[in-house]
C-alpha cells in the first residue's frame, strides 16, 4: 500500500511539474484546450461533491456557474469593482442559491429523478431570468470592455496568466476534494449516496449533509463562472446559464469516475482533446462532431461504468486485489 | 428512581384503514434483552420504525432514559444512544467493511478514535479479516453481522435488532446467539425482534407478544410460551408439550 501511495504522489508531482513548464512551449490555441481543460477540471471536481460524493444527480449546476460569472461582471462593469472580489461575491450569491435550493429539496426529500428535475428547473429558471433581465443586459449578456493588462482587473493580454490562474483553480479544487475524501464528511456522502435511510439510522444528519456539500460545489462552480467571465471577456444566457452547459460538467466526472478524488480531473483531461479533436475534424459537417462526442462518450458509459479513474486503480492494484 | 430505558405508552398508528399499531405499551429495563414476536405483518418492525424515529407515531408516548424522542429525527434518536438494525439488510455496497463500520463509528467519536473503535467492533464481530472487502461481496451471514456491526460502532445504549437470525443456518444461529451475549455483557441493552424460537427463546429476559398491532401477551418465555393466546396465534402447538 506504502509503494502503490508513492506511486501516485510520484505520478501527482510528475504530471503538476509537466503542467506548469508547458505552457512555455504552447502555441495560443493548445493553450487555449488546456485553460478550458483546467476550468472544467474544476468545475468537475465541485459536480463530483454532489453529484459524485453525495450521489445527488444534479443537472443545474450551470446555475451556479452563471451566477458567479454575472455577479462577478456585473459588479466589475458598472462599479468597477475588481473581479476578485467580485468571484468571492459571486461564490457567496451562488452558495445562498444553493442554501435555498438544497434546503427546499431536501426538506421535502426529494431524492433521485425528482432532485435531478428540481435543479434542472433551477437552472432554466436562471437562464430565463437573465434572458429577460434588462439589468443584466438581457439576452444579449454582457460585454466586458478590454483593460490593460491588470492583475486587479483580472485582465491580462496574454493567456500564460489564464493558464496558470486555471491550474492554480483545479488544483485548489482537487485539494478541496482530496480533503473531503478523507474526512467524516466524507464517509457521510458516501454513505448517503450508498443508502439514505443506513446512513440516518447509523446517526448521518443527511439532509445537513446534503446542504453542505452542495453548498461547497455551488462556491467552487461559482469561481469558474468568474474566471470564465474573465477570459472569454463576454457572458450570455445561454453561454452560463444553458442545460448543455450542466451537462458538459456532469459528463467529465462521469467519465473519469465519480466520487473520486481524481476521476473528475481525469474525466477533463480525457473529454477535453476529445471534444476539440471531434470539432476540429468533424466541425465541417454541421453536428457531426457532437455526434461523434456523444457515441464516444456512451462507449466509455457502457463498457467503463465505473469511469476510467477507478479502472485504472483496480489495474495497478491488481497483484493484491485490494485496494488502497 | 427504577426508570425503564426505554418506555413506550399508548402508542398508535394506523396506515388508512390499518391499525398497525395500536394502544401499545412496553418498556425495556437497561441491561436487558427483550423479545418482540409476532405472526407475519403484526406490527413489530412498525413499533421500531417509530422508536427510531423513521416512522411519526400518530397518538401516544416513547420515551428513552426518561426523555421523550418521538417526532425526532433517525439520526438525533441514534445520537442520544439508540440504533438499529434494518431486517431488509441495508450494507453500503459500494463501501469496504470497514468504512460501513467506520460510518456508525463517527457518531460519537473522531476520526482518530473512530478508527480504533471500528477495529474493536470489527474483532468482536469476526469481520476483521474481511475488512477490506467491499460489502457487496459479502455472504447473507456476513452482511447480517455488518449490519450489527455499524450498529454497534453507533455506541448505544439501546440496541433494537430486526431479524438478525432469520435465513441462516443453525450453525451460523449458534454464532449469532454467541455474538448477541457477547454484545449483552458489554452492558448494551438489547431490543430484538425474532422469529428464529432457538434464538428468541434462549436470549430473552422477557418477551412481549403482538398481534394485529395489539400486544396481547407479554412475560418471561416461559410464561409466553405456555399462554393459550399466544399458542393460539403464532407459536404453534409443540411449544405447549416441549
Amino acid at each position: 500500500m506504502i509503494n502503490l501511495f508513492s506511486i501516485r504522489l510520484g505520478l501527482l508531482l510528475a504530471s503538476a511539474g509537466l503542467l506548469l513548464l508547458l505552457p512555455l512551449f504552447l502555441r495560443p490555441y493548445l493553450m487555449d484546450v488546456m485553460i478550458m481543460i483546467f476550468l472544467y477540471a474544476l468545475l468537475a471536481n465541485a459536480w463530483d461533491i454532489i453529484g459524485g460524493y453525495a450521489g445527488q444527480l444534479s443537472l443545474g449546476h450551470a446555475a451556479f456557474f452563471g451566477i458567479g460569472a454575472y455577479t462577478s461582471t456585473w459588479l466589475f462593469v458598472n462599479w468597477g469593482i475588481s473581479p476578485w472580489l467580485g468571484m468571492l461575491a459571486g461564490a457567496a450569491l451562488a452558495g445562498m442559491a444553493a442554501l435555498l435550493l438544497g434546503f427546499l429539496c431536501f426538506r421535502y426529500g426529494l431524492k433521485g429523478p425528482y432532485f435531478a428535475l428540481a435543479t434542472l428547473a433551477f437552472g432554466e429558471v436562471m437562464r430565463l431570468i437573465a434572458m429577460n433581465w434588462d439589468v443584466v443586459g438581457g439576452s444579449l449578456g454582457i460585454l466586458i470592455p478590454l483593460q490593460k493588462n491588470s492583475l486587479l482587473y483580472f485582465t491580462f493580454a496574454h493567456k500564460i496568466y489564464y493558464y496558470y490562474i486555471a491550474f492554480l483553480l483545479m488544483a485548489l479544487s482537487t485539494l478541496v476534494l482530496f480533503l473531503i475524501d478523507r474526512s467524516k464528511m466524507g464517509l457521510y456522502l458516501m454513505a448517503i449516496r450508498e443508502d439514505e435511510d443506513a446512513a440516518e439510522a447509523a446517526g448521518v444528519d443527511t439532509s445537513r449533509y446534503k446542504l453542505a456539500a452542495i453548498v461547497v460545489s455551488a462556491l467552487l462552480t461559482a469561481t469558474g463562472g468568474t474566471f470564465y467571465a474573465q477570459y472569454l471577456m463576454y457572458i450570455s444566457p445561454e453561454e452560463v446559464f444553458g442545460v448543455q452547459h450542466s451537462i458538459e460538467i456532469i459528463l467529465r466526472p462521469i467519465i473519469g469516475g465519480s466520487g473520486t478524488v481524481f476521476g473528475p480531473v481525469l474525466g477533463a483531461f480525457v473529454l477535453g482533446p476529445l471534444s476539440e479533436w471531434a470539432r476540429l475534424y468533424l466541425g465541417g459537417y454541421s453536428g457531426v462532431h457532437l455526434m461523434v462526442y456523444g457515441i464516444m462518450v456512451m462507449l466509455v458509459v457502457l463498457f467503463l461504468p465505473t469511469g476510467i479513474g477507478p479502472r485504472l486503480r483496480d489495474l495497478l492494484a491488481k497483484p493484491g486485489r485490494l485496494h488502497g | 428512581m427504577d426508570k425503564a430505558l426505554l418506555q413506550i405508552e399508548n402508542l398508535h398508528k394506523n396506515f388508512g384503514g390499518l391499525k398497525a399499531t395500536s394502544n401499545v405499551s412496553l418498556h425495556v429495563q437497561r441491561g436487558e434483552i427483550v423479545g418482540l414476536i409476532g405472526p407475519n405483518g403484526a406490527g413489530k418492525t412498525t413499533i421500531f420504525n417509530q422508536v427510531s424515529g423513521f416512522i411519526i407515531p400518530d397518538r401516544g408516548e416513547i420515551r428513552f432514559q426518561g426523555r421523550p424522542i418521538h417526532g425526532q429525527k433517525p439520526s438525533r434518536i441514534c445520537k442520544l444512544g439508540v440504533a438499529r438494525t434494518f431486517q431488509n439488510l441495508r450494507p453500503l455496497l459500494e463501501l469496504d467493511v470497514f468504512r460501513n463500520v467506520m460510518v456508525g463509528a463517527y457518531n460519537r467519536l473522531s476520526k482518530k478514535e473512530g478508527e480504533k473503535w471500528t477495529a474493536e467492533i470489527l474483532q468482536l464481530c469476526g469481520l476483521w479479516p474481511k475488512r477490506q472487502m467491499l460489502a457487496k461481496h459479502l455472504t447473507l451471514a456476513d452482511r447480517k453481522v455488518l449490519e450489527m456491526a455499524r450498529a454497534l460502532a453507533c455506541q448505544p445504549e439501546l440496541l433494537l435488532l430486526d431479524e438478525t437470525a432469520a435465513g441462516l443456518t443453525p450453525t451460523e444461529i449458534m454464532a449469532m446467539i454467541e455474538l448477541l451475549r457477547r454484545v449483552r455483557s458489554r452492558g448494551i441493552t438489547l431490543f430484538m425482534i425474532e422469529h428464529v424460537m432457538k434464538a428468541v427463546m434462549s436470549l430473552s429476559d422477557r418477551i412481549y407478544v403482538i398481534h394485529h398491532g395489539e400486544i396481547i401477551s407479554g412475560g418471561s418465555p416461559e410464561q409466553v410460551s405456555q399462554d393459550p393466546v399466544v399458542i393460539r396465534a403464532y407459536l404453534g402447538e409443540e411449544y405447549v408439550h416441549p
